[in-house]
């Protein structure tokens, strides 16, 4: 069915069941149910809209589309008792992002809900791809290979997208008050195309940008049991997830060298060291996932009470490997002979949670935590004798596919004393552990998080809520797993590295009238990576906020926001070239520095009460990153082109700014009856030297040339909503 | 890959049809101290009325199950007669009351909703983040009247009552890289039981990748290579509530990679602004199945 027939079908069907009811009798019954429900239906022109190049960012996860649109529909049938009840829901009926719901419900026993979404994700309307995709997943290019420059007059790709369609039906049951039963099953749908690039050799050599093709469904079904009883509960659960990709590999072929042909434009990646006519990129495997789990809460002397999980998960994995190259060249070398067929993929993981929290007298809470989350990787650990770097040349070196099971636990203990009856303070400390493999930096690490916090009610219109937490991480034993050309000895990897953390959490809410209220917030993190001589050495952010709501008068209120956030994060590394392995002039700093601005205000005004109404609301977010980078000594000991690129330059600012302002006035012109006139303006602004003005064919690469590009909307649109 | 499936549609349609014709339950008479919901009504018909129309009024008000919720009003509020016959008023004959800037500690508020609500997403409350911090299950729902669609929330939307007290998470939903939750397609109860839970960060799944993979299950694998710290936890590179970095990336590349990676070459070169390892998707030019390969030769993740 086409864009406009869902509307137009649902329209027919609304109007049929109000015209069935009316005559049925005046209460708005039909088959003896009370029928009630809503339609809003309008009309939108757009004042300036983006062209197709430019509504990437502005339709990226909707579809605003001009002309007739059905922003709501809802029919409610119920018992006349009020018993139980029947719904169906329909937003943005024949767009792409149109919602339908069924639901039917009788409180306290049961609830039944069908929902189908569909949100489009648009990544790109500004791609250009020379030669044709006939199978899917393949893309070909003509033999002898057009020049590069053919790349950036290629035709247009329509639209870089992925839709996802989504079904998720749920049932509950609860036969009696103390019992409730649920089955839920979810069906995710993911079809299009997404930017994917493909090399073809080593760092020197050449890639592709070329699409990715999403074919994919995640089935996920969930059954759980929950009892409840005076002094305990109990809830069983059963997950099953299941992923399927209908496509195992995508393959491209290389722009600078069909079968036996060089292309004598490109200057590097066409060498004659075995560069592969095409390549192939294995997709995403299928998999599943089989949860169980068990809850349960009691309670205790003391009011006291314990609850815990203990949930075990089991992932399997066993998609078949596609070879190691489609290269003719090296395909047939029996270095290359496939160890086994798959994976064998296993990976059983436990979770364990307990928790338990006592008032043993009225100002005093204790609460105490455990949690154990085992990872363990049981899938094959496969030898291969050789490789190939991008279908491109072997590398010759056995290598080992490790396995990286890990194991966490974290614990703590909080006491919370109210000291006052407006004062209460908590003290606590929590400790989390990390216990790798051989084959991680760190094997072990442990973390100490202490924490003190204040809520403070000093009057009953002022809240303030204060959390210190610092942390430290401590690692004793790192090992770089360092070779020849690869990670530094003095290099941390932050996610294993010691850390000092800092940091802090405020809020304070004032509701000094009932009409006023206003809250603040700041929050602050330091990280400091202490050990780490290479790596990422600091991360810092803080954001502080107001909010503001206002009611001068009952018919009106007012509203107005303001956060201000930075983030930076320095990390220093040093270049390395075969002959400079070890040169300290030609280390290089990075400081990353982001700031973001965001505002918004608004007005609700009742202009004739319960007649006529109107809203203003006002957003404007701008955010500011900085990539600057320096060398701390000159750097100096190779040769000119060495020294040279060991240079730390600043990189451009990049940029952007989404702004959003609405306005509508609405008019009850007859019981039943409201007109709505809304005004929208949208602009986005981007600024990255990345992708702006990229064009496909760069160097001996090929790009899709694609960005996002700056938009500006002003919409209007015309509602009309009857409700009965 | 073959699985057995879970039962159809059919078995969850048949015992809907079942349980809606299932007889009524019948009303009982008050108790002593209990004066019932018409006596309620005398002095506060609007509220009521307003009362009836949610999905707790409707039950407890028509259709209660057991004797607890015959009880109407007095249910939550505690048994009336004391303040009935004296006359009514604010604070009056010891009614339990849930009002913010009521004296009734929260705890004792809290308890007459977790009378009936201390099982499923609510069986972790006690000694939860929120809890621990005095949070009234009122700071967030509205019994009275009916605000929201679902949920009997304090707000219209769950963003909207969570963007209470988490400003900046509500400001996030503004970033250029986000996921779809000012369009409406997500909340925050998509990933978060603010309820409590038995994981980090009030998170529904087990961990932080258990919640992504819901939606993102080709990234579970485990796949022949894996990228350890993507494996790991997804918060080591992305930011799930709004990013100025595409993908939802905390750092823009090449810097985001650059933090771990000093390989000979390009991986440690500062870099100038021009060259491929900087341009378009950066270091994602090349090492694209960055998330881990199945390739058996997917061991730089470019295959």
């Amino acid at each position: 069915m086409g864009r406009a027939g869902t509307p137009l079908l649902l329209l027919a069907g609304f109007v049929g069941l109000v015209l069935g009811s009316g005559r049925a009798s005046a209460q708005n019954e039909i088959f003896g149910l009370k029928l009630d429900g809503s339609l809003e239906l309008g009309g939108r022109a757009f004042i300036e809209r983006p062209s197709d190049r430019q509504s990437a960012k502005f339709e990226e996860y909707r579809d605003i589309p001009s002309g007739l649109f059905v922003e709501d529909l809802r029919l409610r049938l119920s018992s006349k008792d009020d018993r139980g009840d029947f719904e169906f829901r329909a937003k943005d009926a024949g767009e792409e992002d149109q919602r339908f719901s069924l639901r039917s419900s009788r409180p306290g026993l049961y609830d039944f809900g069908f929902e189908w979404d569909q949100i489009p994700h648009i990544y790109s309307t500004t791609g250009r791809m020379l030669g044709s995709e006939v199978i899917r997943g393949v893309f070909t290019l003509p033999s002898p290979r057009p020049s590069l420059s053919a790349h950036n007059s290629a035709p247009a790709l329509d639209e870089i997208g992925v839709r996802w369609d989504t079904a998720e039906f749920s049932f509950s049951v609860s036969p009696t008050p103390d019992w409730e039963l649920r089955a839920e099953y979810i069906r995710i749908k993911k079809e299009g195309d997404r930017p994917m690039g493909m090399s073809f050799g080593g760092y020197g050599n050449n890639f592709r940008e070329i699409l990715e093709p999403i074919d994919q469904t995640i089935h996920d079904v969930t059954l759980s049991a929950s009892l409840a009883r005076e002094n305990y509960s109990l809830q069983f659960m059963y997950n099953l997830s299941r992923f399927q990709n209908a496509l195992d590999a995508v393959v491209s072929d290389n722009p600078c060298r069909a079968p036996e042909v060089r292309n004598p434009t490109c200057r590097e990646g066409n060498s004659t060291l075995g560069a592969p006519p095409a390549g192939q990129i294995a997709l995403a495997p299928d998999n599943l996932a089989h949860t169980w789990s068990l809850s349960g809460g009691v309670d205790l002397p003391l009011r006291s009470r314990a609850t815990g999980t203990l949930a075990y998960s089991w992932r399997l994995q066993n998609q078949g490997f596609v070879p190691h190259t489609i290269n003719p060249a090296l395909a047939g070398n029996s270095a290359l002979a496939l160890p086994q067929s798959d994976l064998d993929g296993d990976v059983r993981v436990l979770l364990f949670s307990l928790n338990a929290a006592s008032r043993p007298v009225r100002p005093l809470t204790l609460t105490g935590r455990y949690r154990l989350y085992d990872f363990d990787d049981r899938s094959d650990e496969i030898l291969f004798p050789a490789l190939v770097n991008a279908d491109r040349f072997l590398l010759p070196r056995a290598r080992l596919a490790n396995r990286f099971p890990f194991t966490s636990h974290s614990a703590g203990v909080d006491a919370r004393w109210r000291i006052l009856v407006p004062l209460a303070l908590t003290v606590g400390m929590g400790w989390e552990r990390w216990d790798r493999n051989r084959y991680r930096g760190a094997a072990l690490t442990d973390e100490f998080k202490p924490k003190a916090a204040l809520d403070y009610t000093p009057t009953d219109w002022i809240l303030l809520r204060a959390t210190y937490a610092p942390s430290r991480r401590q690692v004793n034993d790192y090992n770089p797993q360092v070779d020849a050309t690869h990670q530094f000895a003095s290099l941390r990897k932050f996610d294993e590295a010691s850390r000092d953390r800092q940091r802090g959490d405020f809020l304070v809410q004032l509701t000094p009238l009932d009409t006023l209220t206003a809250s603040l917030t700041y929050s602050i993190r330091d990280d400091d990576y202490t050990d780490s001589l290479l790596g990422l050495q600091e991360d810092q952010n803080w954001a502080a906020g107001i909010d503001l709501a206002w009611s001068p008068v009952e018919r009106v209120s007012v509203f107005a926001g303001y956060m201000r956030e930075e983030y930076l994060a320095r990390q220093r590394s040093r270049l390395r070239v075969a002959a400079q392995l070890q040169n300290t002039t030609y280390d290089w700093v990075a400081r990353t520095f982001d700031a973001i601005d965001t505002f918004a205000a608004g007005v609700n005004a009742f202009i004739l009460p319960g007649k006529l109404d109107l809203g203003l609301n006002w957003n404007f977010s701008y955010a500011l990153s900085r990539m600057r980078a320096f060398n701390p000594a000159t750097p100096t000991g190779g040769t000119p082109a060495e020294n040279a690129g060991a240079v730390a330059a600043n990189f451009p600012a990049i940029e952007d700014a989404l702004h959003r302002a609405e306005a509508f006035l609405r008019y009850q012109f007859r019981p039943k009856w409201t007109a709505k006139l809304q005004y929208v303006f949208e602009s986005f602004n981007k600024t990255d030297f990345r992708t702006d003005q990229l064009a496909p064919a760069t160097g001996d690469d090929i790009f899709l040339g694609n960005d996002l590009k700056d938009y500006k909307a002003h919409i209007l649109a015309l509602i009309l909503g009857y409700r009965f | 890959m073959k699985v057995a499936w879970a039962p159809g549609v059919g078995v969850p349609v048949a015992l809907l049809a079942f349980i809606f014709f299932l007889p009524p339950t019948s009303s009982a008479q008050p108790r002593d101290g209990y004066v019932g919901v018409e006596a309620c009504k005398v002095c506060h018909p609007d509220k009521v009325e307003s009362y009836s129309a949610t999905t707790m009024g409707r039950l407890f008000l028509r259709h209660p199950r057991n004797d607890q919720e015959r009880l109407g009003c007095e249910a939550c509020h505690g048994p009336g007669k004391a303040h009935a016959e004296a006359g009514g008023g604010k604070g009056v004959g010891g009614l339990t009351s849930f009002s913010r800037k009521d004296p009734t500690p929260v705890e004792a508020r809290n308890a007459v909703c977790l009378r009936c609500h201390e099982r499923t997403a609510r069986l972790f409350w006690k000694g939860s983040p929120h809890e621990s911090r005095d949070v009234a299950c009122t700071d967030c729902h509205r019994v009275m009247v009916r605000v929201s669609e679902r949920g009997q929330l304090a707000r219209a939307t769950v963003v909207e009552t969570c963007a209470q007290c988490h400003i900046r998470s509500r400001v996030q939903l503004m970033r250029s890289s986000h996921m779809p939750l000012r369009e409406g397609k997500m909340d925050c109860m998509s990933c978060h039981n603010p309820h409590g839970t038995g994981t980090e960060k009030l998170l529904r799944a087990n961990s932080v990748n258990d919640t992504c993979y819901k939606c993102h299950a080709e990234k579970r694998g485990p796949f022949l290579w894996e990228h350890t710290p993507v494996m790991e936890n997804c918060g080591n590179c992305h930011d799930p509530h709004g990013s100025n970095h595409e993908k939802m990336l905390k750092l823009p590349k090449p810097r985001l990679c650059q933090q771990c990676h000093t390989d000979i070459g390009h991986a440690s070169s500062p870099q100038t602004r021009t060259t491929r390892f900087v341009m378009g998707r950066q270091c994602l030019n090349c090492h694209a199945t960055i998330h881990g390969s199945n390739h058996p030769s997917g061991n730089f993740f470019k295959r």
